[in-house]
């Protein structure tokens, strides 16, 4: 794969990935947002406009619900059918070790003494 | 036939012997990639291999004897051969069967996951097109969702990992999966399993594409984000709030409790070197396994020919 095609579809997906951090950070949120808190949250490194264009893009694909806050709006994810989730998401994980060896995950979890080294390494850097 | 037919066995020792030193010396991405089609290809020709090892059984059924003359010749494979070939191609292909079903089985869950985790709200073919989709549990999980047949992968994540990361671990982590997405690391992880269920010495090939499809995509994150200790950290944050959660969700297998600590240590070391030869001898010895087993066609075929002159 070479460098120009990965560039290409870096610039093709560019959108998709800021609404990925915008949404992410209305979940990670405890509370509704206005696009103001947004930007703050994701670090300010997105203009204004542009957070405030990806949440309005996000109410109209039904991804985040919004309410009247003054002369903005608060945002917040919109949820899916949370039992049905949790339920699907718990049997899922539930089985045994052949299944989960098929799934793609980011990690999984520790021994003991990776624990106990992982959280000295991360003490070190802080 | 004699040697030929037995050296795709000998390729596919030579491979598992050779993977635990690639993930410890080479750059993951081409490495993996390459593993992957010496596997593959190693697994087709060790299992056709066994294919004609069974068919010298075929003289022995008593209809073929009784029209050819193959059992007055000295069969060029001994006695039992035959047999426990047949007993490994079968036991292969009904392992490789269990593997397929069980990734589609897999694959259909988590496609359904994300339809049910999707906003109920959102407008016609409530799946939408969003790349991100949030499960609402605080046991902090993510994982790479491929689309059918590959197509439009999804980001799948809980509540509970996005709290537990800043943006800046956020945004490493989602380069992390889009990495899986984009390179098919699914493919990748699907081929080497069948090719060992059907062939278990192919089954430190397996292990260490599986290691290696996740350092590439550590990899890949770091270089998104440009620095190498955001990507350990996020990673070694992720793992501590995932074991944290110790409630018997997803039991790690022995070995991923390695892989964790030692993907946070190599993205804590400078990057490996991403040479051209290592994966390119690997292919050539796919590819001798190849040859091999066509030579060993080609020799079955002409025994054939002269047993039965009228084919």
């Amino acid at each position: 794969m070479g460098r120009r095609t990965d560039a290409k579809r870096a610039g093709r997906r560019a959108h998709g990935e800021l609404e990925s951090e915008v949404l992410a950070a209305l979940w990670a949120a405890d509370a509704p947002l206005t696009p103001g808190e947004v930007q703050q949250a994701l670090g300010a490194e997105l203009a204004y406009n542009t957070v405030h264009t990806i949440l309005v893009r996000l109410y109209e694909k039904g991804q985040v619900a919004r309410s009247p806050a003054g002369r903005a709006h608060r945002y917040q994810p919109s949820k899916g059918v949370e039992d049905v989730a949790a339920k699907q998401m718990t049997a899922l994980l539930d089985r045994g070790p052949d299944h989960q060896a098929v799934l793609q995950r980011f990690v999984t979890a520790l021994s003991a003494e990776d624990e106990a080294a992982l959280r000295q390494l991360l003490e070190r850097q802080v | 036939m004699n040697i030929s037919v037995y050296l795709p066995l000998l390729v596919s020792v030579l491979l598992a012997a050779v993977s635990p030193i690639l993930v410890r010396w080479l750059g993951p991405a081409r490495a993996g990639l390459a593993l992957v089609l010496a596997a593959s290809t190693a697994a087709v020709a060790s299992t056709w291999a066994l294919v004609l090892l069974a068919a010298t059984l075929l003289p022995e059924a008593p209809v073929v004897a009784e029209r050819t003359r193959w059992s007055q010749f000295v069969d060029p494979v001994p006695d039992g051969v035959g047999g426990i070939a047949l007993a490994m191609l079968a036991v292969g292909l009904y392992r490789a069967a269990v593997v397929a079903r069980r990734r589609r089985r897999v694959g259909r869950e988590l496609r359904a996951l994300c339809v049910a985790c999707s906003a109920a709200g959102s407008k016609a073919g409530s799946e939408g097109d969003a790349e991100l989709v949030v499960a609402p549990t605080d046991v902090p999980h993510a994982f790479a969702v491929s689309g059918r047949w590959g197509r439009g992968g999804r980001i799948l994540v809980s509540v509970g990992m996005l709290k537990v990361l800043n943006p800046a671990q956020r945004r490493a982590m989602f380069a992390h999966e889009r990495a899986h997405l984009v390179h098919r690391h699914h493919v990748q992880r699907a081929a080497v399993e069948v090719a060992a269920a059907l062939n278990p010495l192919l089954i430190p090939a397996r292990d260490a594409v599986a290691f290696l499809v996740e350092r590439s995509a550590d990899e890949h994150a770091a270089m998104v984000v440009d620095d190498r200790q955001l990507a350990a950290r996020t990673l070694a944050l992720a793992a501590l709030a995932r074991t944290a959660h110790g409630d018997g969700h997803g039991v790690a297998l022995a070995y991923q409790h390695l892989e964790v600590s030692r993907r946070v240590a190599a993205l804590g070391a400078a990057p490996l070197p991403e040479w051209r030869l290592p994966p390119a001898a690997l292919l050539v010895l796919g590819g001798i396994g190849a040859l091999a087993a066509a030579d060993a066609t080609v020799s079955f075929l002409r025994l054939v020919h002269v047993l039965l002159p009228g084919l």
